[in-house]
């Protein structure tokens, strides 16, 4: 399966609101095109189900990220591959003895990112944070590495009361959707009911 | 917990400012029929928190009735079935709480207060007791993670670290006896919101305790130029986190009043304890 994010258009770690819209968008442009909407709801789905999982180390995003692996650096996988399962596999105290195993000169970008993540399962989040941001001076291509630093850091900042304000507007502005078409196909629609029984509501009409 | 988490009128419904009243009235019942008259001065709108979140995640209606304050008859109030079980077991682990709050003062707090502390003890202990005895195994959990806080304490532990036992300690309260999906979910939630009352009042605590030397976890970062930023990054970091593993619970009522205090609340309570101009409406509910 492709990424998601790819599918939706975005980066990895776009926001909640941001992959509904692009789905919105998208899904206005194809929607007669049935193999393209399969793909977008699959996608649309993916992100909503697993949004807000505890890390990013979630099944499609690690898939991504051995991928981006095999192709640049075929040790990288090997090294972490097997403490990258124990996450994925809720064994976190077993992850963290391996990692910590892990000697000193060997300690790259990659071992600070799952150091992350293992901190940010055990809701350490003021070292989570930390080591995401070291995983991401190491290596600031890495797009894994950037989304988690990202996230950490828009919650930081008080993200979440952004995400109230926005709620509370999207409320008030489109309550049920109704726009200036649904005006008009009404009033077509009670003129022509008028018509049928004699009388008329839109003289031109 | 100390009266952090709680509903922000203003953005309030009256008819979620009934229900979250009526929730916390019935609690204070409770505790009067459970532990007799003292103990309902304790209460604090925290555990109203709780226990709305333990009726949330589940589908039992506790159903509500038109009730009068004991405290003051004639004002009228709703009264949430107080065979309820999750009220009843809220009643309990308040005592849990305050017993141990008490232990903790007597551990590093003044003289004056020390000794008003261990006046109140031999009381304290009796209502620990038969609170214990109610809840049965999860006063164990509650004591070993005491013990370990004062371990952490001891040696000058990071922020981290000194916030992970009380932060468990909701946890545990939280999901115990419980039966609800995502109950991982649940498990996470408690841990955040128990982080973030702790952080709370290591801020809200911090000028006093560098005054008295007692322990907190911010001290080392006192001096620096950006530490109310800092210290608001991290109560931010820890309630967004919160507010995550909410999103993936399955509520079944009180979705607006939960909403209101995780968001709302938890905002207008950071700002007043980071001194940025406090809001007039303090005073909640």
């Amino acid at each position: 399966m492709r990424n998601p994010y790819e599918v939706l258009g975005l980066e990895q770690g776009a926001s909640l609101d941001d992959v509904k819209k692009a789905y919105r968008e998208l899904a206005r442009i194809h929607n007669n095109d049935y193999q393209k909407m399969d793909e977008l709801n699959a996608a649309y789905d993916t992100i909503v189900m697993n949004f807000g999982n505890k890390n990013r180390s979630n099944t499609y995003a690690n898939t991504n990220a051995q991928y981006t692996y095999e192709a640049n650096t075929t040790e990288g996988t090997s090294e972490f591959g097997d403490i990258r399962a124990k996450l994925n596999s809720g064994r976190i105290d077993d992850a963290e003895m391996l990692l910590d195993g892990i000697p000193h000169q060997r300690r790259n970008a990659e071992w600070f990112y799952l150091k992350g993540a293992i901190q940010h399962r055990r809701g350490w989040l003021e070292s989570a944070a930390e080591s995401f941001e070291r995983a991401h001076n190491m290596d600031p291509q890495n797009p894994e590495y950037t989304a988690a630093f990202k996230q950490l850091n828009r919650e930081k900042k008080g993200h979440y009361r952004q995400e109230r304000n926005t709620n509370n507007n999207n409320g008030c502005c489109d309550p049920c959707g109704c726009d200036g078409c649904d005006i008009c196909t009404g009033l077509c629609c009670a003129d022509c009911c008028c018509e049928c029984m004699g009388g008329d509501l839109i003289r031109c009409c | 917990m100390l009266g952090y988490i709680r509903a922000h009128k203003p953005e309030m419904k009256f008819k979620d400012y009934e229900l979250y009243k009526g929730v916390y009235c019935t609690l204070c019942k409770a505790l009067g029929k459970r532990y007799g008259f003292i103990p309902r001065f304790i209460l604090s709108y925290d555990f109203t928190f709780f226990a709305m979140v333990r009726m949330a995640v589940r589908n039992q209606c506790p159903g509500f009735k038109q009730s009068h304050c004991s405290f003051n008859p004639a004002k009228k109030c709703l009264d949430c079935n107080c065979d309820n079980e999750d009220i009843a077991y809220t009643a309990d682990v308040t005592i849990l709480m305050m017993y141990h709050k008490l232990c903790d003062n007597i551990q590093d707090s003044g003289f004056f207060k020390r000794f008003l502390c261990k006046l109140i003890m031999p009381y304290a202990k009796h209502l620990y007791k038969k609170a214990c005895k109610r809840t049965g195994d999860i006063c164990k959990v509650l004591e070993a993670q005491m013990a370990r806080q004062q371990e952490i304490e001891k040696r000058n532990g990071n922020l981290d670290e000194a916030a992970d036992p009380s932060a468990v300690m909701l946890s545990e309260l939280l999901v115990h006896n419980i039966e609800c999906e995502e109950k991982e979910s649940l498990r996470k939630f408690g841990y955040m919101v128990g982080r973030w009352v702790y952080i709370t009042d290591a801020v809200n605590d911090c000028e006093e305790d560098i005054k008295d030397g007692s322990f907190n976890p911010l001290k080392k970062r006192a001096d620096d130029e950006n530490f109310t930023e800092y210290c608001e990054e991290m109560m931010n970091l820890t309630i967004g986190e919160a507010i995550i593993s909410y999103k993936r619970l399955k509520i079944f009522r009180f979705d607006d009043i939960l909403t209101n205090i995780l968001y709302d609340g938890v905002y207008s309570v950071t700002q007043k304890v980071l001194k940025k101009g406090g809001t007039e409406n303090e005073k909640s509910v």
